[in-house]
């Protein structure tokens, strides 16, 4: 296949994707205006970070007044989680010039790595099936975040107070499906007692990093342990007095 | 867009790009040791806490658990429907709705 059939066909492969990233889309857009971000903002952040949880962490930490460098330093962490994915695909494209790996890993997402891997295990690896897949993500992501932007400005400033809420419940959303296993429940009640605690104590907004890193070593410590013994530890709630 | 704004896009649009050519162009090169992969699969669900938590519980930096905190109510609310659901919209929904049912009873 030429590279251009490569391209659309990785476009089009993504479709249904694209078409759920949306909705995350648009609640980033509603809740980035109800945050005080501009548009320009909102497009700026989809077009330059273009990556969904941690923009929309990155809203909430704006709108509660975070410095800069911790806004940075959160998405930071939560996007390491990229270089795994980095790592699966590269060895498929090793024959590849750097350059159009870099443009490609520009455009890499969860999404258009899970499809691009799946299309390589039963068909020629190409970059440019990969790029297609990541546009198409870019485009869905871009416009569905304008989309929201420009419905939430209808919402009434009046309601506030109820749609403040749609952070939290949008979080929630994400988080509830991921609680698996007890390490990762673990994790979440470390984090929401450090969270807590720094909230309270802390001054600034470190708190969210602080528990970012803290609670996923809580995390990673329960995940280590293995045997009744350990659960037991586990379950009387020991991990709770490491902060 | 004030600087700090600025700053934080930009900082986080390198930040993020940091995290996503280098292994790419290493081509399998280079392998993550299995433990740092085990502990980054717990970063989200850590910072996702992190953010709800003191939203819910917390108001201008004071502890506030009692009736009176609607969003205690509407974050179960939200938790069983996500749990129940695996449907993030529905979990939106169903947390804003409770909040604006409390908020208009009482």
């Amino acid at each position: 296949m030429t590279k251009r059939n490569e391209l659309l066909k990785g476009f089009t492969d993504t479709i249904p994707l694209g078409i759920s990233v949306s909705i995350y889309g648009i609640v980033y857009g509603v809740l980035a205006g109800k945050a005080g971000l501009s548009i320009f903002a909102v497009i700026a952040m989809s077009s330059f970070v273009f990556a969904g949880a941690s923009q929309m962490a990155a809203v909430q930490m704006l709108a509660l007044g975070s410095g800069p460098i911790s806004v940075v330093l959160t998405i930071f962490i939560i996007n390491l989680r990229h270089y795994l994915l980095a790592a699966s695909i590269a060895p498929y494209l090793k024959d590849f010039s750097t350059r159009i790996k870099m443009v490609c890993a520009y455009f890499m997402t969860d999404e258009s790595y899970a499809v691009t891997y799946n299309h390589f295990q039963k068909n020629e690896p190409s970059p440019f099936y990969f790029l297609g897949s990541g546009l198409n993500i870019y485009l869905f992501w871009g416009a569905s975040g304008v989309l929201g932007y420009l419905s939430g400005s209808i919402i009434p400033p009046q309601v506030n107070y109820v749609f403040d809420f749609a952070f939290a419940a949008a979080f929630i959303g994400i988080l509830v499906p991921m609680i698996k296993d007890m390490p990762v429940l673990v994790t979440v009640i470390a984090s929401a007692a450090i969270s807590i605690a720094g909230c309270l104590y802390i001054p600034g907004k470190w708190y969210i990093l602080i528990a970012g890193i803290g609670a996923s070593l809580v995390g990673y410590a329960a995940s280590s342990v293995k045997g009744p013994a350990g659960q037991a530890a586990l379950e009387k709630g020991e991990v709770l007095d490491n902060e | 867009m004030n600087n700090g704004m600025l700053i934080a896009i930009l900082g986080a649009a390198v930040a993020t790009y940091f995290t996503r050519f280098p292994l790419m162009i290493l081509s399998g090169r280079k392998e993550i040791p299995p433990r740092l992969v085990k502990y980054m699969s717990f970063i989200a669900p850590a910072v996702l806490t992190a953010l709800i938590v003191p939203a819910v519980f917390a108001k201008q930096g004071r502890l506030d658990i009692s009736l009176s905190n609607h969003y205690i109510i509407a974050a179960a609310a939200t938790i069983l429907v996500s749990y129940f659901s695996k449907n993030m919209l529905a979990s939106i929904i169903t947390g804003i709705c409770t909040v604006g049912l409390l908020t208009w009873i009482f």
